[in-house]
């Protein structure tokens, strides 16, 4: 499987520029009438195949700040330019063919759809991805990546009969399948103990790493957070610190 | 189309597990349709066979009729230069063999009878004309006669009886007429003879006043259109006496009654498909809220919007063709056992078989319906965001944003929906303005449960908190937002409104048709009593508890001679009762009061002890057939007096006309002349037999008709109408259930969750318990204070439209149903949280958590 294959045909903007450019950005929501500032003149880069981390305590605005990165919200001033589009200025359709061809996703709480096979959950992420691909090969697809994370003998368990760890492992593989370019992980090790938790970044790390998938990944682990390339420390939705260099 | 494979194929997955969720929804579609697919094949095939076979039930083309006389020689000239003429004159008449009698229903024939179809009867030769067979053999002439009249008399075939006093061999057995669907109602045996025959009769007087002589000429047109070959006739002839009927129009009131019936059943089908509907509505509402994980998880991989309508429209769509199916094969099945029973009751044979037609139009609505109602579930899926993954774990759907849809072109496919619901009404009931009706009391209504839900739910926020606890929790509970208040009240209300018109309607059909007495008829009637005989009678019923009443009416025979003052000679009356008026010495009576089994529809019933000048209620038809109003002045001549009156109403007291009077005086105007009394005697069931020997022996001389015997045909149709009626108004009731247990189960996880944190802070399980009892029965007060007004009005408008008769309603009926209605939602909302209170709250809690 290749980039190219998984990719459908479209005028999908390529940039061999950063993978996320933000400048400027604020987001501020009002609550009982009165302005929330939940994101202040945010500016930061992540270049392709990086891997950053954003620290921060509770209510901090790492959640909203992916949530703007995913094109799931819209910043309230400034640019959000992901993957060479201005997110603010795609239209629902666009959003969904952006995040499609561009983003993978990873969730504190996992979201496996409960009805579908670890197998079913993985492949319809590709037959989204890319819907013109033949079946068996999306499924083969699909097997090989549940196989990379150590899953390839639960390829028909569904996720009640998984552990927590195991459909992380398979969200993760979800999320890779078609071969983003960045990969947002919101809590990834949120619901899994430590242990389980180191080994399922690790392995986010790793599968980034071979694919050349860019990761921005939130986390109130700084063991954790110490694994990525740099780190991000937002508080009060400011970025208050430098990048820093990885340990 | 590879994504679109894809996405059914992933939609059809995600609906594993959930097979018992879906069953309400099944069901209700499977009711709803398999109700519009049996009443549609039913009557499709009534329809099919009317117009293949109209001029085969009509015994013509055309028929011609009038009470007063027989068609002279110039008039049969002008029927013979149209095509093939034969002659039947219907009468009735008394029978008897030896002390045994019958009342017969006697249709005499000319030689030409039948010129289409044939007499049912094994005992006529095949190819032999009726008239041949009939006609005098040997001194005798013959007679085919109801094998139910042989049964009365005691005889069989071969045997001697005397029909109007004259001596008749029974020739063979009557099974039917070929034109018997257009006879209609008859009271009385049937039985064929001769038109020589008839004229050989030594009594000719019919045993019950108003029933008349009616002449009728059956016409097979040698070519051309009926329409036009009627107005010819209507033109050459002149004569407003004459009533030309095409074989359409000819149908007897029985198939007219089935046409109407059919209707109303379909109008209550299309009422229950559409509270099955709200079925969908709240599982797919419910299903998408559910699955808002999913949709999410869906969205944040790039999902677009037509891939999530198209996962959760093949899972409705997958629903919608079992319960349609399931629909279909019930309701085809029913109709392929009704058919043949129906078409008995109707006169007409009804093959057990099915057409494509009204089965596909069963689906077709069955499916829109489906599709309609689960539409907007399936934008409120498309509005569904990744956000709520980010945020929370308890997900539900957003609002569905009714101003953006109303403004694009999203709206379109619901209106082509509902668009095509109704037209597939219209060519199932034939009758656009019943459906543009049926259409707006069903808008009205939504709008109307809408209005009165947002004005509960302010006045429930202004109300001072009330004292009880129970009562306060319960209203707490009612008014919080995510709570299913509207859903329960909205589910009890279209079922209770549903089950009110039904039970309206049906009693203003059956009204109309039959009449309120049909079933209180009496067994025995005879009329020319004289007072000594009127006592023997009194002294049965008092001293006999067979006989449950007795009625007496004083009757004597006038003429009338001019109306407003213009003598009758040259006058030409309208319609059959107009002419048998006027035909001579015709019975008629007075009275104080106005007989239960009549009504007024014009004008007013004078007061009790009324002494005023002259004054008489004529029939109904009557106005038109004479040509008068309330105002105008009657003379008639009574024993050779002129009496004038003045017409203060028009009654109509249906088909059973032959036991009541056309003309009615009041009182102080004829009670001075001679009269005899008709009377009627009603025994207790299964008691007939005794009290007919009875009255044989003591009244020797009064022939008594055993009317209740001829009424049997009638009211066993009106039975079978009955039963059909309570069926559907069950079905639509049961309909109305489910869907109550789907409202019940919208957030029935939560509202158990609340229960058990509720025990566990220490509320006692009944505590818990009465509140849950208190909430649904405030709900269903509530949902029948606005159900039942609406029930009747829309009752009534239908009534109106479908029937256009005067309004009535059951009210210890509707009480009952509405107190049925509450105490069923009262207990069956308490059970929606019993397990939650019977299982142990730490188990249930960490259910809870793991889901």
């Amino acid at each position: 499987m290749t980039r190219d294959q998984a990719s459908t045909t479209g005028s999908q903007p390529q940039s061999d520029g950063p993978i996320i450019a933000v400048s400027d950005l604020n987001y501020t929501v009002n609550v009982a009438s009165h302005p929330l500032h939940i994101l202040k003149n945010i500016s930061f880069r992540v270049e392709p195949a990086e891997v950053v981390a954003i620290v921060g305590p509770s209510g901090s605005g790492k959640t909203s700040l992916l949530m703007l990165l995913a094109g799931l919200e819209r910043p309230s001033s400034g640019r959000a330019m992901v993957g060479g589009q201005e997110l603010s200025r795609l239209g629902e359709d666009e959003l969904a063919l952006f995040r499609r061809r561009t983003l993978g996703i990873v969730f504190q709480s996992f979201h496996l759809v409960p009805s579908l096979s670890a197998l079913d959950n993985v492949s319809l992420a590709l037959e989204i991805a890319s819907p013109h691909l033949p079946r068996a090969q999306t499924r083969a697809a699909a097997a090989a990546a549940l196989q990379a994370v150590g899953l390839g003998n639960r390829l028909t368990h569904r996720p009640s009969a998984l552990s927590g760890g195991e459909q992380q492992r398979v969200g993760l593989a979800r999320a890779m399948i078609a071969r983003p370019r960045l990969l947002l992980a919101d809590e990834p090790t949120g619901n899994l103990d430590q242990e389980t938790g180191a080994l399922v970044v690790e392995l986010m790390f790793d599968l980034a790493r071979r694919q050349g998938t860019a990761v921005v990944l939130i986390t109130h682990d700084p063991s954790l957070a110490g694994k990525a390339d740099r780190v991000l420390t937002m508080t009060q939705g400011e970025l208050v610190e430098a990048p820093q260099e990885r340990n | 189309m590879r994504w679109v494979w894809a996405a059914i194929r992933v939609g059809l997955l995600d609906m594993r597990g959930d097979a018992r969720r879906f069953g309400l929804l099944i069901a209700c579609l499977a009711v709803g349709t398999s109700l519009i697919a049996g009443v549609s094949s039913v009557g499709s095939s009534i329809k099919q066979v009317v117009a293949r076979d109209a001029a085969v039930l009509m015994g013509g083309d055309l028929e011609l009729s009038r009470a007063d006389r027989a068609a002279d020689d110039r008039e049969l000239a002008l029927f013979a230069s149209f095509g093939q003429v034969s002659r039947v004159i219907d009468t009735n008449v008394g029978a008897q063999a030896g002390d045994r009698e019958a009342f017969v229903d006697l249709v005499s024939i000319g030689p030409t009878y039948p010129l289409l179809g044939r007499i049912d009867s094994p005992d006529l030769p095949a190819g032999e004309s009726p008239y041949d067979f009939l006609s005098q053999r040997d001194g005798l002439l013959g007679a085919l006669v109801d094998p139910l009249m042989l049964d009365d008399l005691g005889v069989a075939v071969g045997d001697t009886v005397e029909i109007g006093g004259t001596p008749f061999e029974v020739r063979g057995a009557l099974f039917g007429l070929p034109d018997g669907a257009v006879r209609g109602f008859r009271l009385g045996r049937a039985t064929v003879i001769t038109i020589d025959g008839l004229a050989m009769l030594a009594d000719t007087t019919s045993p019950l006043p108003g029933l008349g002589t009616w002449f009728r000429y059956k016409l097979l047109l040698d070519g051309g259109d009926p329409e036009s070959s009627r107005a010819a006739l209507g033109a050459a002839l002149s004569d407003p006496s004459w009533t030309i009927r095409s074989a359409r129009e000819g149908l007897g009131p029985m198939m007219r009654y089935y046409d109407l019936f059919m209707r109303f059943l379909v109008i209550v089908g299309l009422a229950s498909l559409l509270i099955g509907g709200v079925s969908v509505w709240t599982s797919m509402s419910g299903y998408v809220a559910e699955r808002a994980n999913v949709i999410a998880v869906l969205r944040s991989m790039g999902a677009d919007r037509a891939r999530i309508f198209l996962h959760f429209f093949s899972q409705i769509a997958t629903l919608a063709v079992i319960g349609v199916g399931l629909g279909l094969m019930v309701g085809g099945g029913v109709a392929l056992l009704a058919l043949p029973i129906v078409g008995r009751a109707v006169g007409v044979t009804l093959a057990p078989t099915l057409h494509a037609g009204p089965l596909l139009v069963a689906a077709g609505v069955g499916l829109l319906t489906a599709f309609a109602f689960s539409y907007l579930p399936l934008q409120q899926a498309q509005n569904i965001t990744p956000v709520t993954l980010f945020r929370s774990k308890g997900l539900a759907a957003p609002p569905v944003n009714w101003r953006a849809l109303f403004s694009s072109l999203e709206i379109l496919p619901l209106v082509v929906a509902a668009a095509g619901f109704l037209w597939l009404a219209i060519v199932m009931t034939d009758d656009p303005v019943l459906v543009a009706a049926f259409a707006l009391v069903s808008v009205l209504t939504v709008v109307l449960f809408r209005l009165v839900l947002a004005f509960a739910g302010w006045l429930l926020e202004r109300l001072p908190e009330p004292p009880n606890r129970l009562v306060y929790y319960a209203l707490r509970d009612v008014s919080t937002t995510d709570s299913n208040a509207p859903l329960v009240v909205i589910s009890v209300g279209l079922a209770l409104a549903t089950l009110v018109v039904v039970l309206v309607l049906e009693v203003n059909l059956r009204n109309e048709y039959l009449g309120a007495s049909a079933f209180d008829a009496p067994t025995f009637v005879a009329s020319d009593l004289f007072e000594d005989e009127v006592a023997t009678l009194q002294s049965l019923r008092d001293t006999n508890d067979a006989v449950i009443s007795l009625t007496t009416t004083p009757m004597l025979r006038g003429a009338v001679t001019a109306i407003n003052g213009v003598p009758v000679e040259g006058f030409r009356p309208r319609g059959p009762e107009a002419s048998f008026l006027l035909s001579g010495d015709v019975p008629m009576t007075y009275r104080d009061e106005l007989p239960s089994s009549s009504r007024v529809v014009a004008g007013e019933w004078w007061p009790a002890h009324y002494q005023g000048p002259p004054l008489v209620s004529l029939h109904q038809s009557l106005r038109a057939g004479l040509g008068v109003n309330i105002g105008d002045r009657l003379t008639f001549t009574i024993f050779g007096d002129e009496i004038t009156a003045e017409i203060a109403s028009f009654r109509d007291y249906s088909w059973q006309g032959g036991i009541d009077f056309l003309a009615t005086f009041s009182p102080g105007v004829l009670e001075s002349y001679p009269t005899t009394l008709f009377g009627a005697v009603t025994t207790a069931p299964g008691r007939e037999s005794e009290i007919e020997r009875y009255l044989a022996s003591a009244l020797p001389d009064v022939r008594f008709i055993a009317i209740g015997a001829t009424l049997e045909r009638i009211t066993s149709a009106l039975g079978q109408l009955s039963l059909a009626a309570s069926l559907v108004g069950g079905l639509a009731v049961g309909n109305g259930l489910l869907v109550l247990l789907g409202s019940l189960a919208t957030g029935s996880r939560q509202r158990q969750a609340d229960a058990v944190i509720t025990k566990v802070l220490g509320a006692s399980r009944l505590d818990v318990l009465l509140v849950s009892v208190v909430r649904y029965l405030i709900l269903a007060t509530f949902a029948a204070l606005i159900a039942t007004p609406l029930g009747m009005a829309l009752a009534w408008i239908l009534t109106l439209v479908l029937l256009d008769v005067e309004f009535a309603f059951d009210a210890g009926t509707l009480a009952a149903v509405d107190i049925g209605a509450i105490v069923i939602t009262g207990a069956l909302g308490a059970t929606t949280i019993l397990r939650a209170l019977a299982s142990r709250p730490a188990m249930f809690l960490r259910e809870l958590d793991a889901e």
